[in-house]
């Protein structure tokens, strides 16, 4: 009898509880108290303008942190999305005198090859993928700055390529559009599709997921195409607000982008984290910068704050997840 | 021995057993005569002793590494640690030693006195840094990849605050070059010292109980906490020396270039990584020593070095190290597989 | 020593309900019980491990707390645990004298003294192990010695023994026991905690028998003493008798083959394999802990490789490749690591039930239907009676028998004909036990064909309608439910007496 108790021991308090618990609706509640105390201390905060501008930025970092959510759900790690996007970057830019669309075509090309290598390393040669994309970003920096000799390719002459990162559409600016729309497709994805659940379930328990007929390896290579895909997607939203592509355009973003998603709830364990949340994960992130920026704290203030941020918000999931007897 | 030539077959499982044993010895000779051959530069006293010099700084961070390896954690931080620890250690001196006296510590971009202090202060500095790493990690029970990733962002931002993006220079600072330029018989002294350390470190681990719960924290955290073993503490300490090593590196460093730079030290906990797993240290904690780390960082600077010489220009490099890292951690987890 | 009134909770399960005990010098006190009854958390409270919620702990008449295990080691107190306690990467000195090491001055290990330590420990218990090499490249054997020797190595007063008899030959295990008398013929106190009852029967002063958290009784060995006893004591009246179905189905001609294993081998693990499964029926394996049953279920879901023999599915020959081939030919295993095979604890019921089958619960677009799954596995968190507040319940949050639910749920969604169910109530409680059987009986009876294997030979006999015993990797025997061996003293005897295999499979 004491042994079912579990039962009776879940009623609707413990349902309410668990909504408090969610990592996504603690983010909501920190990027709403961001939002409200930001614009009492920094009026210009709320304006259209400096909102966009939070948005369009944070849907460039976003991006490249859904593909690190992905990865993450399959209990893996991607350290070489800040090499992916300069490679495919420069990739692109090498197809740019025959056209933006040609550019982006390769860009994007580029990402998902790269994706598909860092995911045979992975499953194939069962190498820690810590390590694996450890390498690989290395190798894939090397690469980017080897094509180019170093250079920059400067994108003039590109208007369709510019506009990727500096238009609008319907006063919405488009990289938000790029960002949104694809975590809204990854999203319905990773909720309504067999390879969605088969994400979660490899990243929860990749034997028993093996067990219960799930092809692991060829999940986790779809996990890893989608963090190249992700990654070559932000690189023209970047590169087109400076106007040009360089080698080393995507440094240090592997490490944004894992603390995106970390921050947005996902675990890095595996199976556990939304791309929602990973949304929520970059407006905040970029909206705390903006308010600090805005109110003149300095610029690189940013940087510690960003580690903090890191460092606080994960310690609160670890809390918030902690059984309790 | 005398077996090579008794039997073939037994001769030959023997030599295959010696080269897995001494992979990585056999790959420095093999580098060391491929320099001789390619560079005639490459015994020049000079380029030796540049490649001793950048052997300590690496292999000191690959030794502190690939302690906090060995307990099956991660170290992000060392790289960021590099810079934040002299420019804290200067500012922090000039606060204590412009309050009690008069005299100008850094004028301009210029530091001119308080050296034993900043020395103290950088080591001092690093190992607190590492502690609170390793006690974020045990205590809050993050992720150390996390802890220590946050912990990179936030010493490098530090260290932007307090030197305001500007190198601070050492030239007019008496003795500052010492560490980084003197030679004893040749050898650069802070080789000798890394040689110093990294001795030391092995022996400790070899003929000390420290060796036993590194190992046992790190190879089987269960099984050593049942033998009644603080893994935490352990952990934590790991963290500390990978913290005082990452110290001791940068002013290697900084007293070679004799200036601090905001941005040293960038990356350098990736190569760091790098390093230990050449060394056959691997992430599943408990398995490889230090004298694998301390070959590997030889065998990664001599390499760098040949290709300099050869006139391969950095970017290649770039793409040399990454296969290198594929390459052995590979080499690693096949070696597991079959054995 | 002595024990008095312990208790300890768990979340989710009262592990300890009021546990009294009490070891006397130069005694051995056997503990026995079902999976989950108490007696390693009673153990791991002795060693420190854990904290009673409750209770008193005297030692030599002093009331005690033990708070960590090397508190347990200055009271005394040495254990031989059931999972290994040991560090693969480090020396066999190393490995017993953690955290004991002996120094110089202080500082410097005498490396010397240790290994001379050490190999008198060894010596001691009648091995020649050497001490400078690596644990993981020792024998099971070998591991489980240098296991006793650690725990030996203080000469503790009290000496726990958990399931160390599990990877030992005869030989061995005799010779073990000729130690163990020795050491309670010095005055120590022993505690042993086992599964084979002859052997306990055999060591033994006394047995204490643990059921559902609680010592429910004490027994003397003697001649007259037989296992049967023990074994009625430790289940109690736990079983429905109204179960057991009595039928036989012997009618031969119209039984309808859907698997058949001819002479299938895996090197180490079994041997020649010759068998036939029919459509409705419930098949039971019997065997002791390592005879190679778990492997067979694997190679039959294609989770293990099989390199010798044949496999026909309903006449068909297959070699599975994935596991995914398995269950594309109807067959699924469940594991008897639940946690760590088969459920992903921190998704939910609904999608953990699901897992399998998603090709069939997609809509027109290829995207999921999302009211089918729901659906579907509302359905069987129903028709097995899962208790969850709701489909949407994580699954870490249930017990363990409503886990164990969920793990055959998801083959029943599959549809399979043939179901391989490995230790089907591991860790479950009385009440849900009861609810599996009723569960695989009546999946019996719509038709499916299922084996099961588990160490409680009245499990076996309440559900089976037949149950082939193995040992060392080989069938030595087949009790049909309508034989009159088909009673659990009989089964026990013959997994008992064809122990002379053993060693043969311990030659991988």
């Amino acid at each position: 009898m004491e042994n079912s108790v579990v039962s009776s021991d879940l009623d609707n308090g413990n349902v309410k509880k668990a909504i408090l618990k969610n990592h996504t609706f603690i983010l909501f509640i920190i990027l709403a108290c961001v939002m409200i105390i930001g614009s009492i201390f920094v009026p210009s905060l709320a304006q259209k303008g400096n909102l966009l501008n939070v948005l369009r930025l944070a849907s460039i970092v976003g991006l490249a942190a859904i593909g690190a959510t992905v990865v993450l759900l399959v209990g893996e790690i991607d350290l070489s999305i800040g090499s992916v996007m300069s490679l495919s970057l420069v990739a692109g830019g090498m197809m740019v005198g025959y056209g933006s669309v040609p550019a982006l075509a390769a860009t994007c090309l580029t990402g998902i090859v790269l994706g598909i290598i860092n995911g045979v390393l992975v499953t194939k040669l069962k190498i820690n993928s810590l390590m694996v994309t450890l390498g690989t970003m290395s190798v894939f920096a090397g690469f980017a700055n080897v094509v180019t000799r170093g250079q920059s390719v400067f994108l003039y002459d590109a208007p369709f390529y510019l506009s990727l990162g500096r238009g609008y559409i319907a006063g919405i600016p488009v990289p938000v559009i790029i960002f949104l729309s694809v975590g809204i497709l990854l999203s319905i994805m990773l909720k309504y599709t067999k390879t969605g659940k088969e994400i979660y379930f490899t990243g929860a328990n990749t034997r028993a997921a093996w067990i219960s007929g799930i092809n692991t390896d060829r999940i986790k290579l779809i996990a890893y195409s989608i963090s190249g895909l992700t990654a070559a997607l932000a690189g023209p939203l970047l590169s087109s607000q400076t106007n040009r592509i360089t080698p080393i355009q995507g440094v240090g973003f592997e490490l944004s982008a894992i603390a995106v998603a970390v921050l947005g709830g996902t675990s890095l364990i595996g199976g556990k984290g939304t791309v929602i949340g990973t949304i929520l994960g970059a407006l905040t992130f970029q909206l705390l910068l903006n308010v600090l920026t805005l109110s003149g704290v300095g610029t690189y203030m940013e940087q510690v704050l960003k580690g903090l941020l890191l460092i606080v918000i994960v310690v609160v999931y670890q809390i918030v997840d902690k059984p309790r007897k | 021995m005398a077996s090579d030539t008794s039997s073939i077959n037994g001769g030959y499982r023997v030599s295959a057993k010696l080269i897995k044993d001494n992979m990585l010895i056999i790959i420095l000779l093999l580098e060391l005569i491929i320099g001789v051959i390619l560079s005639p530069v490459f015994l020049g006293k000079t380029n030796i002793q540049s490649i001793l010099i950048n052997t300590a700084i690496f292999g000191l961070l690959a030794v502190g590494q690939s302690l906090v390896m060995l307990v099956k954690e991660i170290d992000l931080s060392v790289g960021a640690m590099m810079a934040f620890g002299p420019i804290a250690a200067i500012a922090l001196t000039e606060k204590i030693l412009s309050g009690s006296g008069t005299e100008i510590i850094v004028g301009g971009n210029y530091v001119v006195d308080g050296l034993l202090l900043i020395v103290i202060l950088v080591l001092l500095i690093s190992a607190l840094i590492g502690i609170l790493n390793g006690i974020i990690r045990v205590k809050a029970q993050v992720p150390s990849l996390i802890v220590t990733l946050g912990m990179m962002y936030v010493l490098s931002g530090m260290s932007y605050i307090l030197s305001g993006g500007y190198s601070l220079y050492l030239t007019n600072l008496e003795g500052a070059k010492s560490l980084g330029n003197n030679m004893i018989a040749g050898i650069p002294v802070n080789f000798i010292l890394f040689l110093v350390i990294g001795v030391l470190v092995i022996l400790v681990l070899k003929y000390t109980k420290v060796g036993h719960r590194i190992y046992s924290t790190g190879g089987n955290e269960k099984a050593a906490i049942y033998s009644g073993i603080n893994t935490n503490f352990w952990k934590i300490m790991a963290f500390g020396i990978s913290g005082v090593c990452a110290g001791a590196a940068a002013l290697i460093y900084s007293s070679r270039l004799q200036s601090v730079e905001t941005i040293q030290g960038s990356g350098y906990e990736l190569i760091s990584i790098a390093i230990a797993v050449i060394g056959g240290i691997t992430l599943e904690g408990g398995r490889g020593n230090i004298f694998g780390a301390i070959i590997a960082s030889a065998i990664l600077c001599i390499m760098l070095n040949i290709l300099s010489l050869v006139g391969l220009i950095a970017w290649y490099k770039t793409i040399i190290i990454g296969l290198i890292i594929i390459g052995a951690a590979s080499q690693h987890a096949f070696s597991r597989r079959t054995a | 020593m002595y024990l008095k009134n312990i208790h300890k909770q768990f979340p989710g399960v009262k592990a300890l309900k009021g546990v009294d005990f009490s070891l006397e010098k130069g005694k051995i006190v056997s503990l026995v019980g079902t999976n989950g009854a108490g007696k390693s958390t009673l153990s791991n409270i002795i060693a420190g491990i854990y904290s009673p919620d409750e209770g008193e702990i005297f030692i030599e008449g002093k009331k005690v707390t033990i708070s960590d295990p090397k508190a347990a080691e200055q009271l005394g107190v040495g254990i031989v645990h059931q999972e290994p306690t040991l560090v693969p990467n480090m020396t066999v000195v190393e490995n017993i004298f953690l955290n004991k090491e002996i120094t110089k001055n202080g500082i410097v290990l005498d490396l010397k003294k240790m290994k001379q330590e050490s190999e008198k420990v060894l010596e001691f218990l009648g091995f020649h192990i050497n001490v400078g090499k690596k644990v993981e490249e020792l024998t099971l054997v070998e591991k489980e010695v240098v296991e006793i020797a650690k725990a030996m190595l203080l000469k503790p007063k009290i000496l726990i023994l958990d399931e160390v008899t599990a990877p030992l030959n005869k030989d061995e295990v005799d010779h073990l026991f000729k130690i163990i008398n020795d050491l309670k013929n010095n005055g120590m106190g022993i505690i042993f905690i086992g599964h084979k009852l002859q052997e306990i029967i055999e060591i033994s002063d006394s047995i204490m028998v643990f059921r559902d958290g609680k010592n429910v009784g004490e027994l003397v060995p003697s001649e007259s003493l037989s296992e049967k006893e023990v074994i009625s004591l430790m289940l109690g009246s736990t079983l429905n008798e109204d179960l057991i179905t009595g039928e036989d189905k012997d009618d031969t001609g119209q039984r309808q083959e859907v698997l058949k294993l001819a002479g299938l081998s895996k090197q180490g693990f079994y041997e020649d394999i010759n068998f036939t499964l029919y459509k409705g029926e419930i098949v039971g394996f019997a065997g002791l802990k390592g005879s190679g049953i778990t492997e067979l279920f694997q190679s039959l879901q294609g989770i293990l490789s099989f390199d010798g023999g044949d496999m026909y599915v309903k006449g068909k020959k297959v070699k599975f490749k994935y596991p995914k081939d398995g269950i594309e030919a109807g067959i699924g295993m469940v594991t008897n690591d639940r946690q760590g095979e088969g459920l992903a604890l921190t998704l939910d019921v609904k999608d953990n039930i699901a897992v399998s089958s998603l090709n069939y619960l997609r809509n027109r677009f290829r995207t999921l239907n999302t009211k089918l799954l729901k659906d579907n596995a509302g359905k069987y968190v129903k028709a097995l009676s899962i208790k969850t507040p709701s489909i949407n319940q994580f699954v870490q949050n249930l017990s363990g028998g409503n886990q164990q639910k969920i793990v055959i749920a998801k083959w029943l969604l599959r549809n399979l004909d043939i179901i391989l169910v490995d230790e089907p109530t591991r860790g479950v409680d009385v009440k849900a036990k009861n609810e599996i059987y009723k569960l695989l009986i009546n999946e019996k009876n719509n038709g499916k064909s299922l084996m099961v294997a588990s160490p409680e030979i009245r499990e076996l006999l309440s559900i089976c309608d037949r149950i082939l015993i193995i040992n060392s990797g080989r069938i030595v025997s087949e009790v049909h439910r309508n034989a009159k061996e088909f009673k659990e003293e009989d089964i026990l005897n013959i997994i008992h007496s064809s122990h002379q295999h053993y060693t043969t499979a311990q030659a991988m």
